[in-house]
């Protein structure tokens, strides 16, 4: 059971959502997705976005036969202790090397655009200790530090209108060109920059209101991701087009860099400064979700030490991953290939074994 | 109370040491900010580089350029040329504020790509927002005396500016290697030359991919291509020539302002070995100097916008022909047989083919008004 001062309203659910989501791929998810699909790319993002709506149903229905269970509590009851346990801890470890990868990018790319010479171990620690902070509280909590921080996107958003006046629709046309399969292929290439919908699987019983709410409330908080990348994929090929987006692979922070205003000068360090913080939010909330499922492996002990030691555990690892393009890079690639098998297929499969079975959840009383 | 503020205070004090940022501060004080530099080629084929650093003098109004340095140095490439002027110059040479980018004519025609590439991959320099080609020497250029006060630099950086706010030149918009590296657009920078104590802007040149063609295009011809493209910033002033013998040789001319542009570009492609484009300028235009005649009646309106409207045509076509022979596609027709003939695209060598199509523009005028006078 979950406690009552714990629970969070359906609002704070969508931003927490969006916060999960928007992160790491704002900055180089159009160039990602515009090596495959091209001038496409921006239906390969939009196509990847729907997919998305899929997995949050899925999810979504999944839970809804185990309304108060979160999903290290409901396997057990669907598959049974062993292959349950199997699954927690694939979860935690997914959701751990979730957050690292994320770090990790995130220290790739400061280390590159902002600070060159601070060492490494001065970038990680200062987003897993913010993170831990962070986490080490409830998620009534988190769930306000993310409304909170929901004004940067607006933000964020306003210093993407600059380029506007500057596109060229000519550069995403024709529509369709890179074919079916470039298209398909994007699409997958995108569907990382959507990871995060995933932590519905944990925190849905933990939010307020009836079921059909919560799950209008995550297909518009995905909704709204979608539009928000599709919308940057697109200013980004009609600006530079697909041929010389090819050379950048951070083209919304190279647009801010090149664009200045009277006063601001490097628009870009601004624009890097904000989504700083969109992506501590992402890392907080795997970070969050890995020491939940801690506390559900090990019962007895609290969940703040878990968070310690998971954010000295992340730290460590950090470090010992060589910070460099293509490392990161085969990482981030890998990582892609399989989180489809946690987003996608496990809660699949969960929900196909549990109709099977037709087993409900013992709050859960058929009506 | 005492106790448990103990520990945060440690905290703070330890985060403090955090705050510094003390590995990635680069001091304004040991930095020798390059305003302005220029690439030229050497005659043995190495790159000569020049750069002007502003020397601040602290006065009433706050710091003002009172000189500035001139420096130049010779290298293989960009990052050489920079190792070599640092070995000149007091202080860390530091370009994140360069705000002008001269490319001599004899580089331009090389290649300007190579010369641009550690601009656009070191994340500190500035992505060069004004460039421009050298009629001569940019060496020669960036050594002249002004006769302005102030620093090269400025006297630049505001002669593009309300060049561009003249539509004369092109403003720029996006970063040059996103036209360059595009197969259907091709780049146009203004063209300058030094006079004795003045820059002079010259007009456009015209470049195919990253090579400057070596063929520019004259301050009036500059604007109607500004027009074609459908680029009016502020204002665009047209010298049009309608009269032919009239004396003495003022009264031949009429200047207009033109205050609204209207543009369509159509581009036929579904045979490729007729493709063809056309352009249609519509031009809302105010009178600002008419010596000859006066414009009491409407009939006497109509007739000078008709020939307004020829003489335009004419040029605007002259302005297309002279695009055509240099192959410089800057008004991006290639871009459009992309989106909307992408079969065609397919087929043909747009390099050789570009210079083939038959291409026209068509102008007509509308005079809105001519001043609080007849």
């Amino acid at each position: 059971m979950i406690k009552s001062e714990n629970k969070i309203s359906q609002f704070q659910l969508f931003f927490i959502i969006i916060q999960t989501q928007i992160g790491i791929g704002i900055i180089y998810l159009p160039y990602e997705v515009n090596k495959i699909s091209g001038s496409d790319a921006w239906i390969s993002v939009f196509v990847a976005g729907i997919a998305v709506q899929i997995g949050i149903i899925i999810i979504w229905l999944l839970c809804r036969r185990y309304p108060e269970q979160t999903f290290f509590e409901l396997v057990n009851s669907i598959v049974g202790r062993p292959i349950g346990l199997l699954l927690k801890i694939s979860y935690i470890g997914y959701f751990l090397i979730s957050a690292i990868l994320i770090t990790v990018q995130f220290i790739e790319k400061v280390n590159i655009w902002v600070l060159p010479r601070t060492p490494i171990w001065v970038i990680s620690m200062l987003l897993i200790a913010i993170s831990v902070l962070c986490v080490k509280e409830n998620l009534k909590v988190m769930a306000r530090f993310f409304v909170l921080v929901s004004v940067l996107l607006v933000i964020l958003l306003s210093f993407t209108f600059l380029v506007l006046k500057d596109v060229n629709v000519l550069y995403v046309l024709p529509i369709g060109v890179s074919g079916f399969n470039n298209i398909l292929k994007g699409t997958t290439q995108s569907s990382f920059a959507f990871q995060g919908f995933e932590s519905l699987l944990v925190i849905l019983p933990y939010c307020l209101g009836k079921s059909v709410g919560k799950l209008k409330v995550a297909l518009s908080a995905n909704g709204f991701t979608i539009i928000f990348y599709t919308y940057i994929t697109f200013i980004t090929i009609s600006y530079f087009g697909s041929s010389a987006l090819q050379f950048i692979p951070e083209p919304i922070l190279y647009i801010m860099k090149f664009k200045y205003l009277d006063i601001i000068d490097r628009v870009d360090l601004i624009f890097f400064s904000i989504w700083i913080v969109c992506v501590a939010t992402t890392v907080m909330l795997y970070l969050y979700l890995s020491s939940i499922g801690m506390t559900h492996l090990f019962g007895k002990t609290k969940r703040t030490t878990f968070v310690y030691c998971m954010g000295a555990f992340m730290f460590i690892v950090v470090l010992l991953i060589p910070i460099n393009g293509q490392v990161i890079h085969t990482l981030g690639y890998n990582a892609n290939r399989y989180s489809t098998i946690f987003t996608f297929v496990v809660p699949a499969i969960l929900l196909i074994v549990s109709l099977i079975r037709r087993q409900k959840g013992q709050e859960d009383m058929p009506t | 109370m005492s106790t448990s503020r103990k520990p945060l205070l440690l905290l703070l004090c330890c985060c403090l040491t955090l705050l510094t940022s003390c590995w990635d501060q680069i001091l304004l004080k040991d930095a020798k900010l390059v305003m302005v530099s220029g690439f030229d080629l050497t005659k043995e084929g190495r790159l000569l580089g020049t750069v002007v650093i502003p020397k601040f003098s602290s006065s009433d109004g706050g710091a003002k350029i009172a000189e500035s340095q001139i420096v130049s140095g010779e290298g293989d490439t960009t990052m050489d040329v920079g190792k070599e002027l640092n070995l000149k110059i007091a202080g860390q040479f530091d370009s994140s504020k360069m705000t002008v980018l001269l490319f001599g004519e004899d580089f331009a025609k090389q290649d300007i790509q190579p010369g641009l590439d550690v601009f656009y991959r070191d994340p500190r320099r500035s992505l060069v927002d004004n460039a421009a080609v050298v009629k001569g020497r940019a060496n020669d250029l960036l050594n002249i005396k002004l006769n302005e006060s102030g620093g090269i630099s400025e006297y630049l950086d505001t002669l593009f500016n309300s060049a561009q706010n003249d539509s004369i030149i092109p403003p720029q918009t996006r970063p040059m290697f996103s036209d360059y590296s595009d197969p259907a657009t091709d780049l146009i920078l203004p063209i300058i030359e030094a006079l004795e104590h003045e820059v002079k802007i010259i007009g456009i040149a015209l470049f195919n991919g990253t090579k400057y063609t070596g063929k520019h295009l004259n301050i009036d011809e500059s604007s109607i291509l500004m027009l074609l493209d459908n680029q009016l910033k502020n204002n665009s002033e047209l010298k049009v020539k309608i009269h032919e013998k009239e004396v003495p040789e003022s009264k031949n001319y009429i200047y207009i302002n033109v205050s609204n542009i209207n543009r369509k570009l159509k581009v036929n492609g579904q045979n490729a070995n007729r493709i063809s484009a056309h352009i249609q300028l519509d031009l809302k235009v105010d009178v600002l100097e008419y010596s000859k005649n006066y414009l009491d009646s409407s009939q006497k309106i109509q007739a000078l916008e008709k020939t307004i409207s020829e003489k335009l045509t004419a040029e605007a076509n002259i302005v297309i022909k002279k695009l055509q022979e240099a192959n410089s596609d800057s008004l991006a027709i290639g871009r459009r047989l992309i989106a909307f003939h992408h079969a065609t695209w397919e087929q043909i060598d747009w390099i050789e083919t570009y210079p083939t199509i038959e291409f026209d523009a068509r102008v007509n005028t509308k005079i809105i008004n001519h001043g609080i006078f007849n």
